[in-house]
């Protein structure tokens, strides 16, 4: 890694924030407060141009949902969303529409995904009719080399989505997410519904098309062995707030933060020796194992605050710890 | 990072090669599973046949019948029942009987097709419209729904039928305004099911429109709702029209109407009581297979839309 | 669930304020009143004295407010075409005959299609099953004049065995409430066989018979219980529509309920009667919505316990 030169990073999300309001929403007439479910929490994530970060947590934490506020299709309570610098957090539908060419996303339903409708030529080349680029006969060539790109033959234009199998669905997406070119990809658990092997299918085509195409990734999941294989850094989310990050193999080799260390011990292991490892912890044993660091020996990331957060406490590894004097 | 592989846990690379399409099944779309599972339903063949019979009857009608209905060709048969000559026998006013049953038949049928029609096109866009913007626009919406389901229809209907004073075009604006509303809540709950679904999303990450969704993605998926409840919105405005016109604010004679022929043939059922039997067997055989042919329908598209 | 239940008050006191103000209007836009020229020649003083007594020479809105005052203390003003006596007392006449019918074709009815959709799910693909669920679709499906006048054909004109009109005598009754019946009893045939199929389907029913619970236990004790909430809730709307009285079956059997009193209300354009007639159905039907949206909620332990929107 290129170390010293700051880069605009390809996707930035700054104090990102969503509160989900609960109840049907009558209490504020009556003067009351609605009920808030705050989902994420002042997240502040930055994927490096051409890299991949992974978003890892279980049901619940907010990955998910910061996914979708990166791209738009979910508005943020507070916070700001940069794309290669420029801020987007704002932006009107017209103005919006230019930069979503350079960012997409795929899901974990790979069924949904798709209009049962439609043929894959028409998934495929929807992009180009929403932007309303190429000739009919273009798009029917550049779907057939998408198609081809993710390992799929031409002929399969021509199917229904129920035709196919799951990973093959995805693999749809996926060429669907790359027809316009984009820079940033967004992958929200898109192997989380696959089978094993399958899941390998996808995550080696990533990979390749990563590298071919020099993407940025931000890799959402709960799976840590798939993050493994294609993160270049991991961010850990737990209940809305990060509460680690590092480089990959800083992750696996020396997690500080309680939550992290229980992720990782519930990774399925074929090694017979360390499949008991497994630890499950309740809020309050993380609240309790949180590591306490001597202010001295960390940075502040923004400003200071009572009570956990997250800092700085050796080069590219970020914990959220309790400050000792 | 192009280039380190260093801090990546090298994964075993499953070389499958391209897969070719070619010796899957031709593909289809799931229309067409929905055409074969209705054709497996026999009641509901049965029942679509049948209507077919009676749709054609009353296209053809001036070729399967003697005389217009109007004419007052047979006075001095006046009520004779049914013989050889007149099928049906012969109503009070010396009109072949057969004639008006069948010409009612039309007057039945295309009230029922038209009203049915004006409630689709008033029903999808207001449902599509709910179901995609939810919020402010469905709460709306939902409260008109709401004054029209607690008024009781028939009396509603009587009033404004009395308003307007019975014709063919009032009925079919009072079937319609009584029939969008089962429309209106398929669509409604057909868009709020696919609404939040991924593909949609995908769209509106490409940037699309709401108006291009709505159109391109949601409408196109709520067609199975669209057709269930277009047919079932014709037997309701047949009985719709049937009623009124038995109290006498429908369709007025000489036009046929089958409702109409009914209240005559109470006054006359005592004796010559082929008069009210013909009538009601009409109505009920066309509603009744009108209805079956939509119940098939709808469980051959999507038996999740029953109630 | 106070603040449901609130919310849906609200909301049906302004849907029936709504629905009044709209049918004050219609009614009033109907060409021709009461006392037309053509139906009743009057000469003009004459006329303008009988407007001003009846209050028709107002302006529309201070009509309607005059009206709804009265309404809410319960006074619809007297008939055009009875005015010796007010119109609630006209209405309570009118309303037994409707009430006795209608009333006993549900309470019949309903039942009957209980157990009829009760032996149709426990002897599934017999001819029972078939037969009943024939009933019920044709139950549901034929118009109700179109039953109405088919019973009067069968019973009345060929075999000669009821009386086919008039109300007088229990004798006179029985075709009617037939008639009335028709509906509940499919409905609840239809309902009670499919919720039972549904349920006798699930998993803790085969838990409960490798249990060795006798099988009429599992039917009455747990299968029932669970199928039972959209009946009741279904069933006061369905008892107010039917004992309200099916405009079709009075006009046919010619009972004097308030089915007719509406229809004639309508030829004679007597305002007061049309008027408290479809408010008083409306306000019934909003009132049985209302019920039933509350009873289930209370039946339905997801919502009484839980609240909207808990993530």
């Amino acid at each position: 890694m290129l170390a010293g030169e700051p880069m605009t990073p390809a996707l930035e999300l700054r104090q990102l924030t969503k509160a989900f309001e609960l109840g049907s929403g009558m209490k504020p007439l009556f003067g009351g407060q609605a009920k808030k479910h705050i989902a994420v929490d002042g997240v502040n994530i930055s994927v490096k141009p051409q890299t991949v970060l992974g978003l890892v947590g279980e049901s619940g934490s907010g990955k998910s949902t910061c996914g979708l506020m990166a791209m738009r299709l979910l508005d943020a309570t507070e916070g700001q969303i940069l794309v290669n610098g420029n801020d987007i957090t704002n932006l009107s539908p017209e103005k919006l529409k230019p930069v979503r060419k350079k960012m997409q996303i795929v899901f974990q339903d790979s069924y949904a995904s798709l209009n049962p409708m439609m043929t894959l030529l028409q998934i495929i080349a929807e992009p180009f009719v929403i932007h309303n680029l190429l000739t009919r006969k273009e798009r029917v060539e550049i779907v057939g080399d998408l198609l081809e790109k993710v390992g799929l033959d031409r002929s399969y234009a021509n199917r229904y989505p129920h035709e196919l199998s799951g990973g093959q669905r995805q693999r749809v997406s996926i060429a669907r997410a790359l027809a316009l070119k984009p820079d940033i990809l967004v992958a929200d658990e898109p192997t989380s519904a696959l089978d094993v092997s399958v899941k390998a299918q996808v995550i080696n085509l990533l990979h390749d098309l990563q590298e071919e195409m020099g993407l940025s990734i931000l890799f959402i999941s709960h799976e840590l062995n798939v993050i493994r294989s294609l993160a270049d850094e991991i961010v850990v989310m737990y209940r809305g707030r990060i509460v680690e990050q590092a480089p990959t193999e800083t992750i696996f080799q020396d997690a500080q933060h309680p939550y992290t260390k229980s992720l990782l011990s519930a990774i399925p292991s074929l090694n017979p020796r360390e499949r008991f490892r497994r630890t499950f912890m309740s809020t309050d044993q993380i609240a309790a194992e949180i590591p306490i660091l001597a202010r001295a020996d960390i940075t502040f990331v923004g400003a200071e605050r009572s009570g956990p957060q997250l800092v700085k406490f050796s080069d590219d590894h970020f914990v959220e710890a309790t400050i000792r004097e | 990072m192009i280039n380190s592989n260093s801090t990546r846990t090298p994964t075993a690379k499953f070389v499958s090669g391209l897969e070719t399409a070619d010796n899957l099944p031709v593909a289809q779309n799931p229309l067409y599973y929905a055409w074969r599972r209705f054709l497996g339903n026999r009641g509901a063949v049965f029942s679509g046949s049948i209507l077919l019979v009676i749709v054609l009857m009353a296209i053809f009608a001036p070729l399967i019948t003697p005389t217009s209905y109007e004419e007052q060709k047979f006075l001095t048969e006046n009520l004779s029942f049914p013989s050889a000559e007149h099928w049906f026998g012969v109503d009070d006013l010396g009109r072949d009987f057969y004639t008006r049953i069948v010409y009612g038949a039309r007057i039945s049928l295309s009230i029922g097709f038209v009203a049915a029609a004006f409630s689709v096109l008033v029903g999808l866009p207001l449902g599509a419209l709910a179901g995609y913007y939810g919020g402010a626009v469905d709460w709306f919406i939902m409260r008109v729904i709401e004054i029209f389901s607690v008024v009781p229809p028939l009396m509603a209907a009587l009033l404004f039928a009395a308003l307007a004073g019975g014709g063919f075009v009032s009925i079919v604006i009072i079937a319609a305004l009584f029939g969008w509303v089962q429309v209106c809540l398929l669509v409604r709950g057909q868009v709020m099911a696919f609404r939040n679904k991924e593909f949609i999303r995908a769209a509106q990450a490409l940037g699309a429109t709401p108006r291009y969704v709505i159109y391109r993605h949601l409408i196109p998926n709520s067609i199975s709702p669209v057709i269930v409840g277009f047919v079932q919105a014709i037997p309701l405005a047949m009985m719709l029209e049937a009623g009124l016109s038995f109290l006498g604010v429908g369709i007025a004679p000489p036009l046929p109407s089958w409702g109409q022929m009914i209240n005559l043939g109470i006054g006359f059922m005592f004796f010559y009581w082929h008069l009210a039997l013909f009538p009601t067997l009409a109505l009920a055989i066309t509603v009744l297979s009108t209805t079956l042919f939509g119940d098939g329908l709808r469980d051959a598209l999507d038996p999740t839309l029953k109630g | 669930m106070v603040g449901y239940v609130i919310r849906r008050l609200l909301s049906v006191c302004v849907t029936f304020f709504v629905v009044s103000i709209l049918l004050f209007v219609m009614m009033h836009a109907i060409p021709g009143g009461p006392f037309d020229a053509t139906e009743m020649p009057l000469s003009e003083a004459a006329k303008a004295t009988i407007m001003a007594r009846y209050g028709l020479d107002q302006p529309l809105y201070v009509q309607y407010l005059k009206y709804m005052w009265g309404v809410l203390h319960f006074d619809f003003g007297i008939p055009y075409q009875s005015p010796g006596e007010t119109v609630l007392e006209l209405l309570g006449r009118a309303w037994v005959p409707s009430l006795v019918l209608g009333g006993a074709g549900v309470l019949i009815g309903a039942p009957l299609g209980i157990a009829l959709g009760l032996m149709a799910a426990l002897k599934r693909n017999s001819w029972v099953d078939y037969l009943a669920s024939a009933i019920a679709t044709l139950g549901l499906t034929i118009p109700v004049f179109v039953t109405s006048m088919l019973l009067i054909l069968v019973f009345a004109v060929w075999l000669n065995w009821l009386p086919a009109s008039g109300w007088g005598e229990p004798r006179k009754w029985i075709l009617p409430i037939i008639a009335y019946a028709a509906i509940p009893l499919a409905t609840y045939a239809r309902y009670t066989r499919s919720a039972m199929l549904d349920t006798l389907n699930k998993p803790f029913v085969t838990v409960l018979r490798a249990k060795g619970l006798p099988e009429r236990k599992i039917i009455f004790q747990h299968v029932l219980r669970n199928s039972a909430i959209p009946m009741v809730t279904v069933f006061l709307p369905m008892f107010i529509g039917t004992a309200t009285g099916s405009i079709f079956v009075e006009a046919m059997f010619r009972v004097p309920g308030l089915g007719a009193y509406f229809v004639s209300s309508i030829v004679t354009r007597d305002y007061p009667l049309e008027m408290a007639l479809i408010l008083m159905i409306t306000v019934m039907f909003c009132l049985a919505y209302f019920l039933a949206d509350i009873a289930y909620a209370l039946l339905n332990p997801r919502i009484r316990l839980g609240g909207k929107g808990t993530k």
